[in-house]
């Protein structure tokens, strides 16, 4: 439907910048409109950009399940540290909404947090590269909260 | 706090000074307005007047225990009024905490009154030589301030460490509860930088003192190039006085530079008679960016839970961490490489 809801916020923008911010003179009042720009310009970004970053984020997430599924295949202190964690990512849908993306994402990261949290201080060969991968997802999951939340809301 | 009390704040604050001051006729509120500054808990400054004695400023401030980002297991409001109390008349300058209010009967919730002290908090735009005098006194106030008797002051309820071990074992178990409490979604960056905390906590420790948790500019206020009062003690606590150290280093040197940054260290070292161990710094230097991602889960949980569904609250919690979250995740990555 047009308006878009992101045109609708771009609309509340130019009230806030225009209308209402100059109009203020209580420095509290004028953070919280400039709290209210960061918010319209961060529900902006989600209404936008968040499907595709979910749909990444979960397959990146997946990638690190299938490379701890076969480190762990390997045996060693990797093998014993993982053992009772149950590596198996579930299903996916096919054309998942955006609540299914939400869950499937809380499903998967709660068992890649475990591996973290389970991991062996001393890392060797696929326990170091798992480890990596790991590192891996994590600079890319920060970019990728990075991209809705480190904005400039003018 | 709710709208109709803060509606009702200028007449709550009469009738409250009117009680509590007993020699004072006729009190008068006036210039009610709401403190742009701190994250943390709301305040409001407003100043008073009567006829008649009371031993109190006229300039003030009201605190109220409504927090964006801390518990009370952590860091409460009372914990704060009594470190601020305790550090009356020491050479750590602080505002005078008149009242640690209880009852709800008044505003709703617990709040402090406190003296209100004229000064800048704007270092960053200070002009070099500014920023030099300042610092030069903040480093002697901290010396002075880990020299302090904190059992001597009452202030073993902050939580004191039995050894040198035990006093990063302390601040990583607690933090560690509390991002556990908060977390609405798996972290792994949190999981991961946890790890590497434990991996790395420093166990040797020359002197176990009063911490001020977070520490030097934004934190104080100063005027004609001095500080005049330290204002935030709502994260004290008694533990090693490396975590102050690296709070102010890593607060301190992208404004002024490394040259700066080291002659504070040093100053600091030979003010206060205390060792300066880097390992410990840098151990702090991470655990203070956990901290500080972890007290601004609390205000995402808040938000999303409708505790506190405020955009001040969106903003701390989602925005800024964001600086600590990537010092976070270089520190790992670093460390595995």
């Amino acid at each position: 439907m047009r308006p878009t809801p992101a045109e609708i916020v771009e609309g509340l923008q130019y009230n806030l910048r225009a209308d209402l911010i100059p109009e203020l003179e209580s420095p509290w009042a004028k953070r919280i409109a400039g709290n209210m720009l960061w918010a319209l310009e961060h529900l902006k970004q989600r209404l936008e950009e968040e499907h595709a970053l979910a749909v990444e984020e979960n397959g990146d997430l997946r990638g690190v399940l299938a490379a701890a599924t076969a480190a762990r295949g390997e045996g060693g202190t990797l093998a014993h540290a993982l053992a009772s964690i149950d590596l198996m990512p579930g299903e996916a849908r096919e054309w998942p909404s955006a609540d299914d993306l939400t869950a499937e994402n809380a499903r998967l990261r709660t068992i890649v947090d475990a591996i973290v949290e389970a991991f062996p201080a001393e890392r060797d060969g696929a326990a170091e590269a798992l480890w990596r991968e790991i590192l891996g997802y994590i600079a890319r999951q920060t970019e990728r909260d990075g991209a809705l939340i480190e904005i400039n809301p003018g | 706090m709710e709208p109709e009390t803060i509606e009702r704040l200028p007449e709550i604050l009469r009738s409250y000074l009117s009680e509590h001051l007993p020699d004072a006729r006729n009190v008068s509120i006036h210039n009610v307005s709401r403190s742009p500054g701190g994250n943390s808990r709301s305040m409001w400054f407003f100043d008073a007047d009567w006829e008649g004695e009371a031993p109190i400023a006229k300039q003030l401030m009201f605190r109220a225990n409504e927090s964006t980002c801390f518990r009370d297991e952590e860091a409460s409001l009372e914990k704060e009024y009594r470190v601020f109390r305790a550090l009356q008349d020491t050479p750590v300058p602080v505002p005078t905490n008149y009242w640690y209010e209880r009852d709800p009967a008044w505003a709703g919730e617990d709040f402090v009154i406190r003296e209100r002290v004229e000064g800048d908090t704007n270092f960053r735009d200070l002009p070099p030589a500014s920023q030099q005098a300042i610092l030069d006194h903040f480093v002697e106030i901290l010396a002075a301030q880990h020299n302090l008797d904190w059992e001597a002051m009452g202030l073993s309820f902050l939580g004191a460490p039995q050894d040198g071990p035990e006093c990063a074992r302390m601040v990583v178990e607690r933090w560690e509860r509390a991002t556990k409490r908060e977390l609405l979604e798996p972290q792994p960056v949190m999981t991961a930088t946890m790890a590497w905390l434990k991996r790395n906590l420093p166990t040797e420790v020359d002197r176990i003192v009063l911490g001020q948790g977070q520490v030097g500019p934004g934190q104080v206020l100063f005027r004609d190039d001095r500080v005049v009062a330290s204002l935030d003690w709502e994260s004290a606590f008694i533990g090693d006085p490396m975590s102050d150290l690296a709070y102010l280093d890593f607060m301190v040197r992208p404004l002024v530079g490394d040259e700066v940054v080291e002659g504070l260290i040093a100053r600091y070292g030979e003010l206060s008679g205390i060792p300066i161990r880097r390992d410990n710094m840098r151990f702090y230097t991470v655990f203070q960016s956990y901290w500080a991602v972890s007290a601004c889960l609390a205000a995402v949980n808040r938000f999303a839970t409708g505790e506190m569904r405020k955009t001040q609250t969106l903003v701390l919690g989602m925005a800024a961490p964001r600086s600590f979250l990537r010092r976070m995740e270089r520190i790992v990555r670093e460390d595995a490489a």
